[in-house]
């Protein structure tokens, strides 16, 4: 009898000492995930095959946002105004996103973006502006964006509007 | 010793980036940029630091042409050259340089002469500084990588 209890016992102690492992390997998984989350992991978007195409006439926006989307592994072109980014969809050019400036000469992003959907592009085009007076948001929004995001951009920043877009489903 | 060289050197550069943020002169959107760095486009900060300091440097002349001439009326002009401004030294983590461009643009604004003129003189004066600041922290990379390079035969 006392043998049996003992051997209960040692069960019961080898029981809760692996639920412990098993408890702590979880809770440490579960830090890792949240810690990775908000560490910002970048993804790797290369194997989706999307394209983009930059709309904006500052060079120094121009390199940032070409170069935040080389980083998640998305082909991009650049155009300087939103009348080359008509342009290169008239000449056949297809994009799966567009990162759309406002303020740009020759013709802006709100005039651009209608254009583009008065052409039937149906690409996703998201706006992205230091402008950011609800007015001006609206304007832009009703124009037919899909997005809108404050600059300056980050790689968070372009993750989310990747993610609103349904292009990127966090595993 | 050479390794005491190259810590001592990036204990430099980390003096002076500290250094900067405390004064507010950038923000952490210049760290985002040294985070785009990478072994594709190792010189990627120093290569968009540079086109902002020529696309700048033009807006700055083009600003200063316009406030000079005594018929001046184009304040539009004034505005747009702001947002281009603006824009950029947000996208690298200028802040000061963002902030005192937004209140130049205020002034512009309302249509303000004397309060452009003044506006021009303080974005001026703090594009400058920043541009000695970044040019002294190319420099110590620079000595940085070279220290790095030299090697002793084991």
């Amino acid at each position: 009898m006392i043998l049996f209890l003992c051997y209960i016992t040692t069960g019961l102690l080898l029981l809760i000492r692996d639920c412990n492992e098993f408890l702590s390997f979880c809770h440490k998984h579960i830090f890792l995930e949240v810690f990775f989350a908000m560490a910002g992991e970048v993804p790797n978007l290369a194997e989706s095959k999307l394209t983009a195409l930059v709309v904006d006439d500052n060079f120094v926006n121009q390199s940032i946002h070409h170069k935040l989307l080389d980083r998640l592994g998305i082909k991009n072109d650049v155009v300087c105004n939103g009348q080359e980014a008509v342009d290169v969809h008239c000449s056949g050019r297809n994009y799966d996103l567009i990162l759309m400036d406002m303020d740009m000469p020759i013709m802006n992003g709100i005039q651009a973006t209608k254009r583009l959907r008065e052409m039937g592009i149906e690409s996703k085009i998201a706006g992205v502006t230091t402008r950011a007076e609800e007015e001006e948001v609206k304007e832009f929004m009703e124009a037919g964006l899909n997005d809108f995001q404050e600059k300056p951009l980050t790689i968070s920043k372009l993750v989310s509007i990747l993610r609103n877009l349904d292009f990127y489903v966090q595993a | 010793m050479l390794g005491l060289g190259v810590d001592r050197l990036q204990a430099d550069i980390n003096r002076l980036l500290t250094s900067l943020f405390h004064q507010g002169v950038l923000d952490e959107q210049f760290l985002q940029l040294q985070q785009l760095q990478d072994d594709t486009s190792p010189t990627f900060v120093y290569d968009v630091i540079n086109i902002y300091f020529d696309e700048s440097e033009k807006l700055l002349r083009s600003l200063r042409l316009l406030l000079m001439d005594r018929e001046f009326s184009d304040y539009k002009k004034i505005g747009l050259h702001l947002n281009q401004l603006v824009g950029s030294s947000s996208s690298i983590g200028a802040r000061r340089v963002r902030n005192v461009c937004v209140a130049f643009r205020s002034a512009s604004e309302l249509n303000n002469r004397p309060g452009c003129l003044r506006g021009l003189e303080v974005v001026e004066h703090e594009y400058h500084y920043l541009k000695n600041m970044m040019h002294e922290l190319f420099q110590l990379e620079q000595q940085r990588l070279l220290a790095a390079g030299v090697r002793y035969p084991m």
